[in-house]
């Protein structure tokens, strides 16, 4: 240091480069230390703005990967107040804007809608600071109304109004993910300055459904309610091994790509009615299970049945009848009797065994299970009733899985619709093994020899029962509207689907199960146990 | 000792500067990422498009319906139940 006391004029130097080098440094240090945190909020609200990330809704698919239901990124383009002609005219050149002229934006105005990512990248390319790209996405259906009551449709939010996609909204729109970033003069985020909230992303949802035995299940059905003239219908289609729902068609149904579609309910799940003569298995079921008659027992069947002035009768006089053949003929009386033997209680408690009145394990929208008649007083034309399927309501699905009980040797099953659902299969022994292979040999001859003849295929052979029902307007049976129904098991010997078809809405001229719903029933198995590679007899 | 006393300030002078330059590069590296990610998140949008649309157009062609309109329509070809064919 004595250097610099020897020459002043160098020391005068180093002191003013030690006070200037000094304040320099107080003054960062004041700045980055004291203000550091108020100039750079400053700094970044002035350049920094929240944005909320969206993911994309999940995609809905068929088990075999076929989309029923995706989302397609698209950028809506809108002008700021500001935007010059030259800048508008600029826009034209790239995109059609479909006849759109220039104006003063006053505010911000939608000029183009759903652009393209190479549209998009055209625009940003202009540079014009009075423009902002929107990003949306736009729901597609490729399957269109084949599955639309199933799979149901979302709105313009993005969330889901009807169907599965309103039922796992949750799953398939995910969690929004909100951020603060910093952004570039022009407006573009550069840098993420804060995660304000983690955001979990949406995810893609598989179905059991197989979209081309939806097609055929859809294709017949239409053909069928409209050779009829109904005006409804429904069909399902359960896989009895793999526990799973394979085909869920429901007409009348709407094309969900539409934005002004009318909805359309889903009649599988939603529809309950009163099932009539295809409960009669159920109930036999019940009284072979009571031990009260075994499957070839010799029945005595009166002419009519006259209970308190209402008359039961059938078509023509059996005289006798064996179990099975009451089923095979699906003899009013017969059923008449078996209801007796089983008792109003028996009976109601056989049926809620088979799932009838308890809600389906579906997540699905608004879901009916129907309803038996518990009255404590019930009369004996109720129980009678109640044997030939009256007094009673249940959907189709209930009614299948019903029926996949006797492909499953007695075992309940809860068939799932979501591939990979993480919840196991509730089963439950409802009947023995005997009863459902007896059941499933009197379903054999309804379709060999009985009421649903017309379900006979050439090429397989399927177990069934057919069912008529009058449908109760105002209190009373119209006999100038029917449901009509057949639900088989085939093909014999693996049984391993179960088809339920129903047509509602016929009129007076042809309107029974065996003439309507078992020839539907025919065309349907004929295709899917050909298309799943099932061998002809 | 004091000797040293100038060249150690003009030394951590000389680090300060050195790590001012390494903190704006590092700001820099980090928007750049930043950036090339969002490109990313963009580019993976637009090939999900792509592929649902190649997807669709998949399903489209090879699906039932079309199958069996071109066999009828264009084939002139007829549903035979399996007992008949020779």
């Amino acid at each position: 240091m004595n250097i610099y006391y020897k020459n002043w004029r160098l020391f005068l130097i180093f002191l003013f480069l030690f006070f200037s080098i000094l304040s320099i440094l107080v003054r960062i240090i004041y700045v980055q230390v004291e203000q550091g945190n108020f100039l750079l909020q400053k700094g970044n609200n002035q350049n920094s703005s929240e944005r909320i990330i969206e993911f994309k809704r999940g995609s809905i698919f068929d088990k075999n990967g076929i989309p029923l239901a995706i989302s397609i990124t698209g950028f809506d383009l809108f002008a700021l107040s500001g935007l010059k002609q030259d800048d508008f005219l600029r826009i034209q050149n790239i995109i059609n804007l479909e006849g759109l002229k220039y104006e003063n934006f006053d505010k911000k105005s939608l000029i183009k809608k759903s652009l393209s990512f190479d549209e998009m990248r055209k625009i940003r390319s202009l540079k014009i600071d009075r423009l902002e790209l929107e990003k949306n996405y736009k729901r597609h259906y490729p399957l269109g109304e084949q599955v639309a009551p199933l799979v149901g449709f979302s709105g313009k939010d993005g969330y889901g109004l009807e169907g599965l996609e309103k039922s796992y909204n949750a799953i398939l729109t995910g969690k929004p993910l909100r951020e603060k970033v910093l952004k570039d003069g022009a407006r573009s985020a550069i840098e993420r300055l804060e995660i304000l909230e983690f955001g979990e992303k949406s995810k893609d949802i598989y179905l059991t459904i197989d979209s081309n035995i939806q097609y055929i299940a859809y294709k017949y059905l239409v053909e069928a309610i409209k050779n009829n003239d109904g005006t409804a219908g429904t069909v399902i289609i359960l896989d009895n091994s793999a526990k799973e729902v394979l085909a869920l068609a429901s007409y009348p149904s709407y094309n969900p790509n539409n934005p002004m579609r009318s909805i359309k309910k889903n009649r599988a799940f939603l529809e309950s009615y009163e099932p009539g003569s295809i409960v009669k298995p159920l109930a036999l079921a019940g009284a072979i299970e009571n031990n009260l008659i075994d499957i070839d027992t010799e029945m005595e069947l009166p002419i009519k049945i006259d209970i308190g002035g209402n008359i039961i009768n059938d078509r023509k006089k059996y005289g006798k009848l064996k179990a099975f053949e009451v089923i095979k003929e699906s003899s009013q009386v017969g059923a008449t009797q078996i209801s007796f033997l089983l008792g109003a209680d028996r009976l109601i408690e056989n049926y809620k065994k088979f799932g009838f009145s308890k809600p389906v394990n579906i997540n699905f929208p608004s879901t009916s299970f129907g309803e038996i008649n518990t009255r404590d007083e019930i009369s004996d034309i109720e129980i009678a009733t109640l044997g030939y399927g009256y007094g009673l309501t249940a959907t189709p699905f209930q009614i299948s899985q019903a029926y996949a009980i006797f492909a499953n040797h007695g075992f309940y099953y809860d068939f799932r619709i979501i591939k990979d659902d993480e919840y196991p299969i509730f089963s439950e022994q409802v009947i023995s093994e005997s009863t459902a292979k007896n059941i499933l040999f009197a379903m054999t001859e309804v379709v060999e020899n009985g009421t649903g003849i017309l379900a006979k295929s050439e090429n397989y052979d399927v177990s069934g029962k057919t069912g008529t029902t009058e449908k109760l307007r105002d209190g009373n049976y119209k006999s100038s509207s029917y449901t009509a129904s057949f639900i088989g098991i085939g093909p014999n010997p693996s049984n391993n689907l179960t088809i339920f078809v129903n047509i509602d809405g016929l009129g007076s001229q042809k309107y029974s199960g065996g003439s309507v719903a078992a020839p539907l029933f025919k065309n349907i198995s004929n295709d899917v146990f050909a298309y799943m590679g099932y061998f002809n007899k | 000792m004091k000797n040293y006393f100038l060249p150690i300030i003009f030394f951590q002078l000389v680090i300060i500067t050195y790590l001012s330059f390494i903190l704006v590069d590092v700001r820099w590296e980090i928007r750049s990422s930043f950036k090339v990610q969002e490109a990313l998140v963009a580019q993976n949008q637009e090939l999900e498009n792509l592929y649902y649309q190649l997807l669709t157009e998949e399903f489209f062609l090879n699906s039932p319906a079309r199958i069996e309109k071109k066999a009828k329509e264009d084939l002139g070809m007829i549903k035979v139940r399996p007992k008949k064919v020779k």
